[in-house]
């Protein structure tokens, strides 16, 4: 790891003792060694019978985890290799509207292959935990899940009568880019 | 609400409400098809789980027990990790060799939500880490000859390339 320790943010002393900070963060990874697990007489994660591997390598969103963990050893090189696992993880990040790119045909031979020559020309699907959402009513954004005070919802507690707007009230959900469009 | 008996493997005998053990697929065919009797005093037999991960598991079932079935293995189903509930989160923070045993007992009951749940923990342990640092994590025995490991690398080099 390299800190580039030029460029101050901040004032010197704020910077100084963010460094300083920083530092011993360092120190410390570099101090920590990984050791193998002790064996317990447990199972293991090689213990466990393909079906519940298998269930965990459909856990993996991002195809380098799932490449990752079936560089370990031949048997999970098998289960991470399977047709049907990339088929389902190729359908995950892309769609019909981004097949052209590469013959069905291909994909369908080699689920793996498929996957990796469509990855050249588009990237991953990428899942945020929470999204913004705007109200179409009052043009409010906040996140989804959460209240807004709305206009809306004033006039039909104020009144007693349920305005058509009211009603009418939808909520868009914001993707980043949507989000960053606005402005 | 009826009760019934379970047996773990060490013997011990757990009474345990017919719906929070009807959470195991495995059981509740068992129930049904099997035609046992509901007031039957003679314990079911789970000769593959010990009676620390049972107790384990029916604590878990006991909290999910009124949690809407799962949905159907459906072709595309999502795969994110960071959406368990509180009382998985907390539920899951034991040892590697827990961890394995409950996803064998979620298993072989058949619990889908505690087996997803228990899998998406050990998946979380993964990401974002190396081939090594993932044997050393497992303690999996690397049993490819080196000419072997450079041909796997080789092949999925254009993962390293995002």
């Amino acid at each position: 790891m390299k800190l580039n320790y030029e460029r101050i943010v901040g004032s010197v002393v704020a910077n100084k003792c963010r460094m300083g900070v920083l530092d011993s963060w360092v120190k410390e990874i570099r101090s920590t060694e990984m050791v193998s697990k002790e064996d317990d007489g447990k199972p293991t994660l090689m213990d466990l019978p393909e079906e519940c591997q298998r269930v965990i390598f459909r856990c993996l969103a991002d195809p380098a985890d799932i490449i990752h963990l079936s560089q370990t050893c031949s048997q999970l090189y098998i289960i991470g290799s399977e047709d049907l696992l990339w088929e389902e993880l190729f359908w995950y990040h892309f769609t019909e509207a981004q097949l052209p790119m590469v013959p069905m045909e291909d994909c369908r031979r080699d689920w793996k292959a498929g996957f990796q020559r469509l990855l050249e020309h588009h990237s991953l699907k990428v899942e945020y935990v929470t999204m913004m959402a705007r109200c179409s009513y009052c043009s409010c954004v906040y996140w989804q899940g959460s209240e807004h005070p709305c206009p809306g919802e004033m006039t039909k507690k104020g009144e007693n009568s349920p305005t058509l707007e009211h009603r009418d009230r939808k909520v868009e959900i914001l993707s980043p880019r949507d989000l960053m469009s606005i402005f | 609400m009826p009760n019934i008996k379970l047996q773990s493997s060490d013997g011990e005998v757990f009474d345990v409400d017919v719906d929070v053990a009807k959470q195991s697929i495995t059981i509740k065919t068992m129930l049904e098809d099997l035609g046992m009797d509901e007031d039957d005093d003679e314990a079911i037999p789970l000769p593959n789980v010990n009676s620390a991960i049972l107790g384990k598991v029916l604590e878990w079932c006991q909290f999910h027990k009124d949690d809407p079935p799962p949905p159907e293995d459906e072709e595309n189903r999502e795969k994110r990790t960071d959406d368990l509930c509180g009382f998985d989160i907390d539920f899951l923070k034991v040892d590697q060799g827990t961890l394995f045993e409950l996803i064998l007992a979620a298993n072989y009951l058949d619990i889908k939500g505690l087996l997803d749940a228990s899998c998406k923990t050990v998946a979380n342990m993964i990401k974002g880490k190396t081939p090594e640092e993932i044997r050393k994590t497992f303690n999996i025995k690397n049993d490819f000859t080196p000419a072997e490991e450079e041909q796997v690398r080789k092949e999925n080099s254009w993962c390293e390339e995002k």
